[in-house]
């Protein structure tokens, strides 16, 4: 089920508030959990039922090897000498998991490229967040082993790794900055100041991912599809990184504002990443959690920046690797991490030799270099990025005719690259939140232009007979 | 860059002990603003939709000159339920082209087109019924394809909007709702605006001049069909067809007795039947199956005429009236229009012509042959021996520039009565009969006999995975002999006489 719907928005949302509040209202706070958590598999197996025992065979047995590292984190348990290896076989499990189910076909695939083998594709429908649930389980073994997270309880724990919110598209969360506040007990009360933000985060977030996103999403695809002239390259590569921006942290608000009418704060996720002014920069505001994710677990587990520069120039290069592998299974995300990876190292290297840049120049680097790299990140293959490349180099020359024949773009364009320049994010309208009727009106008007437009009819494409 | 680019320490998690009352009822207050002005937009946007109504849906502009949306699927449950007629115009995109004017000067009565494109038959019910629902039908002038008797695969991919076809206004809401009627609306008018032109009724959907029509046009897709049908996935089987066919036509004829349904079956170039025999002959002998069977039904209510172009020659022959294999010319419509019109007794199927409707284009099928320079020729093959002269048929047949006929091995070594093995490795055939065998290699311009070596007219090919040989010189080499009579510029005989 997806947030922008109706079918979320009208029934699956207020059905699971009311009877959570209700269920604590009886002082049944163990049921209250227990509800959410099977609303949570609902939620799930909305999309396809088939995956609901994925996901429970994933949680069951993380949950297992959580519990033995918990266990044998006493001096006298049977295991305790063996720690390491049962935290290394759970993430090798997880990985396993999803390695089967999300890069099995890319490997096959380059693996009859390369030996001109014929293995017969597997054809794997990739279940709906799987790196999410994935990185959250493995985040939560690591805890575990390094006793910072406790969990005994089974139903505790399903509904940290599937609390709606968070299930499909993050933030990815520590055990520890959630499950405690599931168990305060002023949290199980309806909160009207909760109620008031997280709706208003929660319009924010739809506006921006049906109205705002999805509006650039026709002409980036429109654009991937054939530009390959200078001005269209570059206003369909503008309207992927606004429709990206828009969709996924628009996505998060989302999740940030139900969550709140929970009494669940959320980790931020996204802090106005275009006005970053480096690279480095920009990883702390685009999908923080992921950042903080792989800082934590693979680049300080690797040594961070404490074994020499080059172990670090490699620790970085390995973190991106990873972090864009794990976006998508195909030689363009490679690329993308790579390029993210290089752009770290150049930066550190410039940092140690030359003078800072002025920010305005700083900036419009930083943009550009971000521009040019979601391109192999959207792109479908190579071939289509480099078209997309090359025409945006100008090396394909430049037709004036597409500044009329685009000027909604490129006016979409001017609108919202100062508003993601120059304007508060939701993080920040949320901090500064001034409950009163205007800002009632304000979220009514985006609430319903965004029903609006959730509704759009796609042309009927058949032209046979 | 920003006024604030540090990022700010989120708020405590709880206010709520330091929440003063006054503050919780600002809260509240937040809440009931967003609900009551939630509520009022929402108003808004319904009487909005009422007053602009961009699909028509509700009633015809107030305003504003008509703009219609070529997205029949949304636009014509609007003219269906606000316009005037006593005949509607009910079919896939070859319906299209009909001008509602000569359809009312030819049939009678004023002309509404319902066309619905790419549309299957449980589709075409649902603007029928809309329609007949209203009262308003004499008449139906219903374009049937076979295809559309298929099993819908427009599901998923295309959602059809059931909303506006049901009397239910609570789900209108996905109308009201929605941006894109009014952004067509908006660009419709601007059009409108520019151009000074207004849409009419009689253009509408009307895709002639957006197409290129032409032998050579038709005859490329001739050659890509042959090709990629080849792969198509198997067969809808019959009873699919017939039990769609019960369903969303034969019920309504059976509901609406007092309207009258002229049933008609779609001129397809002939090269679209060849296309279907060559490919896929269980769909090719399905709908000649069909034909019968469907005439059948339609012959016990008196309500209905069935009328079948697919054998007018002088169209389905003449490619330059088609810009692919199916879809046909305007002027073909409005000749359509014009022979239901006068009854025409060369089309009307009846209990005594029905058979022979379908011979009639069985064997014009076999008649179709493609030249090597893109030109359709129209052949009657012989088969001569001492009982005389039979007509045969051998299979799509192809045309070399020197006008010699290439014909697949298949039905060559049936009429030589040889025996055909084919060596999938090598692409080698061999033909033998009696004491004699003939072997060719695909792209090679030779063919051995024995130890001689026989110079061809053309090399035997493979064409979606089947091989053509030259007809004369592999007949010749078995003792048969063809003689060639010229009957018109792109019309001849072949007579094959046996040894």
């Amino acid at each position: 089920m997806l947030f922008n719907s109706y079918v979320f928005i009208f029934a699956f949302f207020p059905i699971t508030v009311a009877g959570y509040f209700i269920l604590c209202r009886l002082r049944l706070t163990y049921a209250a959990k227990v509800w959410l958590a099977l609303a949570s598999l609902v939620f799930y197996g909305w999309w396809d039922v088939r995956y609901v025992p994925l996901i429970l065979a994933s949680i069951t047995f993380n949950y297992t090897v959580g519990r033995l590292l918990i266990a044998s984190g006493e001096p006298t348990s049977r295991l305790h000498h063996h720690r390491k290896k049962l935290l290394a076989a759970g993430i090798v499990g997880d990985i396993l998991l999803l390695g089967y189910y999300k890069y099995a076909d890319f490997f096959l695939e380059n693996l009859n490229a390369a030996l001109g083998t014929d293995y017969p594709l597997l054809k794997i429908v990739l279940p709906l967040g799987i790196s999410f649930f994935t990185f959250t389980q493995i985040a939560f073994l690591v805890d575990a082993y390094k006793q910072k997270a406790k969990e005994y309880d089974i139903i505790n724990y399903i509904l940290f790794v599937t609390f709606y919110p968070h299930l499909i598209a993050g933030p990815i969360l520590h055990h520890g900055e959630m499950m405690p506040q599931f168990d305060r007990l002023r949290n199980k009360v309806w909160n009207w100041g909760n109620a008031a933000r997280g709706g208003f985060v929660f319009c924010i977030g739809l506006f921006k991912k049906v109205v705002i996103a999805d509006t650039f999403a026709k002409y980036a695809n429109d654009g991937f599809a054939k530009a390959h002239m200078f001005i269209d390259s570059w206003v369909a590569a503008l309207s992927y990184t606004f429709q990206l921006y828009f969709d996924f942290s628009g996505y998060t608000d989302m999740a940030i504002g139900i969550a709140l009418l929970f009494n669940i704060r959320l980790p931020q996720n996204f802090n106005s990443p275009y006005k970053a002014t480096s690279i480095q920069d920009f990883w702390r505001r685009w999908h923080m959690t992921l950042s903080r994710f792989l800082r934590d677990y693979i680049y300080i587990p690797l040594g961070g920046n404490r074994k020499g520069k080059l172990r670090t120039y490699f620790n970085n290069m390995a973190v991106f690797l990873i972090g864009g592998f794990w976006h998508g299974a195909g030689w363009t995300f490679i690329m993308w991490g790579f390029l993210h990876g290089a752009a770290q190292i150049v930066q550190r290297i410039w940092g140690e030799f030359f003078r800072p840049m002025p920010r305005w120049l700083a900036w419009a680097i930083t943009f550009l270099f971000i521009n040019v790299t979601w391109v192999f990140f959207r792109a479908e293959s190579f071939d289509q990025a480099l078209r997309l490349l090359k025409g945006m180099a100008g090396l394909n020359g430049v037709a004036l005719g597409h500044v009329k024949s685009l000027w909604f773009p490129i006016l979409l364009i001017a609108i919202f690259l100062p508003i993601v320049l120059f304007t508060r994010n939701s993080s920040e309208r949320e901090h500064d939140f001034r409950p009163g009727w205007k800002t009632g009106l304000a979220m009514a008007a985006m609430f319903v232009i965004s029903l609006f437009f959730m509704n759009r009819i796609s042309e009927f494409l058949y032209f046979n007979f | 860059m920003t006024p604030n680019d540090s990022m700010r320490p989120l708020p405590p998690v709880q206010l709520a002990a330091r929440r003063s009352i006054k503050r919780s009822t600002l809260y509240k207050r937040t809440i009931g603003a967003f609900v009551v002005c939630s509520m009022l937009l929402t108003g808004l946007v319904i009487l909005t939709a009422y007053v602009v109504d961009p699909l028509q849906f509700y009633h015809k502009p107030w305003f504003y000159k008509p703009v219609y949306w070529p997205e029949e699927r949304y636009q014509n449950p609007g003219l269906a339920k606000n316009y005037d007629y006593e005949t509607i115009i009910i079919g896939s995109s070859m319906t299209e082209n009909f001008f509602p004017g000569k359809v009312e000067e030819a049939i009678g009565g004023k002309t509404m087109k319902l066309s619905l494109q790419g549309s299957y038959a449980d589709e075409q019910r649902k603007i029928a019924r809309l329609a007949l629902e209203t009262g308003k039908v004499k008449t139906v002038l219903w374009g049937l394809d076979y295809f559309a008797l298929k099993k819908n695969v427009n599901k998923g991919r295309n959602e059809f909007p059931d909303f506006l076809y049901d009397n239910n206004i609570l789900n209108d809401y996905k109308y009201w709702f929605n941006y894109t009627p009014y952004e067509q609306l908006f660009k419709g008018l601007i059009r409108q605006y520019r151009t000074g032109h207004v849409q009419g009724l009689e253009g509408l959907y009307n895709w002639n001049y957006l197409v290129t029509f032409g032998e050579d046009v038709t005859i490329r897709h001739y050659r890509k069909a042959l090709v990629e049908e080849a792969s198509y996935g198997p067969e809808d089987p019959l009873g699919v067809v017939q039990e769609n066919f019960t369903k969303n036509v034969l019920s309504l004829i059976e509901e609406y007795p007092d309207v009258k349904f002229l049933i008609y079956y779609p001129p397809y170039s002939i090269l679209r039947h060849v296309v279907w025999k060559e490919t896929n002959p269980e769909r090719y002998g399905y709908q000649l199956i069909m034909k019968e069977w469907m005439y059948e039904q339609f012959s016990r209510y008196p309500n209905v005429e069935v009328y079948d172009f697919q054998t007018e020659a002088d169209w389905t022959f003449n490619l330059d009236m088609f810009k692919d294999l199916s879809h046909h010319h305007q002027d073909i419509n409005t000749w359509i229009a014009q022979a239901i019109g006068r009854k025409d007794p060369k089309y009307l199927v009846t209990a005594d012509n029905v058979r022979a409707f379908v011979e009639e284009l069985e064997r014009q099928v076999g008649e179709a042959a493609v030249s090597d320079d893109d030109r359709l020729f129209r052949i009657r093959l012989y088969r001569e021996d001492a009982s005389g002269r039979t007509p045969i048929s051998l299979g799509a047949v192809m045309i070399g520039n020197d006008g010699n006929l290439r014909v697949p091995a298949k039905g060559l070594a049936e009429l030589l009565g040889a025996e055909l093995a084919w060596d999938q490795e090598t692409k080698r055939l061999r033909l033998t009969a009696g004491d004699r065998s003939l072997e060719m290699t695909v792209g090679e311009p030779t063919a051995q006999m024995g130890g001689e070596t026989i110079a061809l007219s053309h090399p035997a090919s493979l064409i979606g995975g089947k091989t053509f040989v030259p007809l004369a010189e592999t007949a010749a080499v078995f003792g048969w002999e063809a003689s060639r009579t010229d009957l018109g510029d792109r019309e001849f005989e072949l007579t094959l006489k046996a040894p």
